[in-house]
């Protein structure tokens, strides 16, 4: 393809509708931003595209004095789960410093964009530090706080040095949910200022490059979110514990929990210790969801592991498994 | 007037799908070419699809906005997407060929193309592949590429280039994949 004053600019032949369609195929912020300033049309037309995904490329954990002067037990226990809690974000990929206005939340990049609908944010990596071996995959529905968390935990066979084929049991297991819905509502906590400044936002997702942890907000989630936001804020700042700041509060749950010790996976991929946890709140009269029942769990599963791959496989065998029901209080 | 069946699925045999199957159409390009199609590919393209209906068309349907190379390609996506026994995923295959052997200025032709047709699939591919191109890379490469020229002062350029400084970092190399 030859260039040259012959030729005409390309992007002139598109009207606006069809050239923001394909900035929202773009979608990619930094390049978005970058294309800002390639011409005025772009600089017009970037800030309307509706479909947007952030990459974060580096979390600076929040500061090491917060876990140490907690000295309580769950911070005890959860301290060697975490790799972080976010609290500042990197967008640099070299992770020096830029001497210009660095932005260090999602709110602060997005607030150039005026119109966005479905948003994406992608995180470098999971926040669960684990055992060699294990895997914990979760997905999780928010409004202004938890609607409903699925947990597939499991070992990979191959790595089972350790003698505690099994999955370490209960105890372990209980840990392993509560990790995940730490993870997740810390995941939902960092979105607050997104939610309530991005007016038009109607989707929202918040995963890793790991892909461990998926937060999704859909628009009833985001509207419920907004109306509540004032309240939600005073609760937020009652309490001081480091597990509970930066976070949103869990409400009280129901766990229904599923195991096998083994599952074989076609293709030869073997899970040990193999955990299903369909969380979901319980009202404060006890009363649980209606959709609580056993049969709601097939389609929230569904929702998170789709219908294909060694995950979808997994949890539709899991789901033939007696469950069991576990209850937390809020924390 | 009552809709027809948009996309007749199933394996017992629609009469009407099996005679959208054996008429053809002609299609008209801008500068003058002709092209024959079955009817069947040729509805694909929602646009013609209505023309059929309304009866409008009395044999040749001009399309006075695509020009002959372009409506070639087209016809070639159509025909592939009308094919009998083309599985989902050979369908995809072909698309990721077929856009991915276009050069920059063909993409354009072929998404104005499929929006004035209303191809839905051709359109969501072509952007797919343009805005796949543009991904990670710099300013210039995109000025190059797309034959734009800048319409802002070097002083505003240096400015815009400050403020979103962090978003220069980790750009592609300008040579082309």
């Amino acid at each position: 393809m030859a260039s040259g004053p012959d030729h005409p600019d390309l992007f002139d032949l598109l009207p606006d509708p069809i050239f923001l369609l394909i900035l929202n195929r773009v979608s990619d912020i930094m390049t978005l931003l970058r294309c800002r300033s390639v011409s005025k049309r772009f600089n017009t037309l970037v800030p309307q595209a509706d479909t947007l995904l952030l990459r974060v490329d580096r979390v600076i954990s929040a500061s090491d004095s917060a876990f140490n002067d907690s000295l309580s037990f769950l911070s005890t226990l959860f301290k060697s789960l975490f790799t972080s809690l976010h609290h500042l974000l990197s967008f640099s990929p070299s992770g020096k410093l830029i001497e210009a206005r660095s932005p260090n939340s999602p709110s602060e990049i997005l607030r150039d964009f005026d119109a966005i609908k479905s948003l994406r944010i992608e995180l470098p990596s999971g926040d669960l530090r684990l055992e060699k071996g294990t895997s914990i995959k979760w997905v999780a529905r928010f409004g202004k706080t938890l609607q409903s968390c699925v947990i597939l935990a499991f070992r990979n066979s191959g790595d089972s040095s350790n003698d505690n084929a099994g999955g370490g049991g209960l105890k372990m297991r209980v840990v392993w949910t509560i990790s995940a819905l730490i993870a997740a509502s810390a995941r939902h906590y960092m979105m607050a200022d997104v939610v309530n400044e991005q007016h038009s936002l109607s989707h929202l997702v918040v995963n890793d490059r790991d892909n461990e942890g998926t937060v999704i907000m859909d628009k009833d989630g985001m509207r419920e979110f907004r109306e509540s936001s004032e309240d939600a804020a005073e609760e937020i700042n009652s309490s001081a514990v480091w597990w509970r700041n930066n976070r949103t509060t869990v409400p009280a749950v129901g766990m229904r929990m599923r195991h096998e010790p083994k599952l074989e996976i076609s293709g030869g991929m073997v899970m040990e210790g193999a955990t299903l946890v369909v969380v979901r709140p319980v009202h404060d009269d006890g009363r649980r969801n209606e959709a609580a029942d056993h049969g709601g769990d097939d389609g929230l599963v569904a929702a998170a592991f789709g219908k294909e791959g060694v995950y979808a496989e997994a949890v539709e065998m899991l789901l033939k498994s007696r469950s069991y029901i576990l209850e937390m209080n809020s924390f | 007037m009552a809709r027809k069946n948009r996309n007749p699925v199933g394996k017992n045999v629609d009469p009407e799908a099996q005679k959208k199957k054996t008429r053809t159409l002609t299609l008209k390009s801008s500068d003058g070419q002709e092209f024959s199609i079955s009817e069947s590919a040729a509805v694909l393209s929602i646009a013609i699809e209505n023309m059929v209906e309304d009866d409008c068309a009395g044999g040749v349907i001009p399309l006075p906005l695509v020009d002959g190379g372009t409506l070639a390609r087209v016809i070639t996506y159509l025909n592939k997407h009308a094919e009998d026994g083309a599985s989902d995923e050979e369908k995809r295959k072909f698309d990721e060929e077929f856009v991915s052997g276009m050069e920059m200025g063909v993409l354009f032709d072929v998404v104005l193309a499929a929006n004035y047709l209303d191809i839905r699939g051709l359109l969501r591919e072509v952007r797919r592949r343009i805005a796949d191109r543009m991904k990670n890379k710099s300013v210039e490469w995109v000025r190059k590429t797309f034959h734009i020229e800048s319409d802002f002062t070097p002083e505003e350029e240096e400015q815009m280039k400050k403020e979103f400084a962090w978003a220069w970092e980790g750009v592609d190399s300008d040579v082309d994949d």
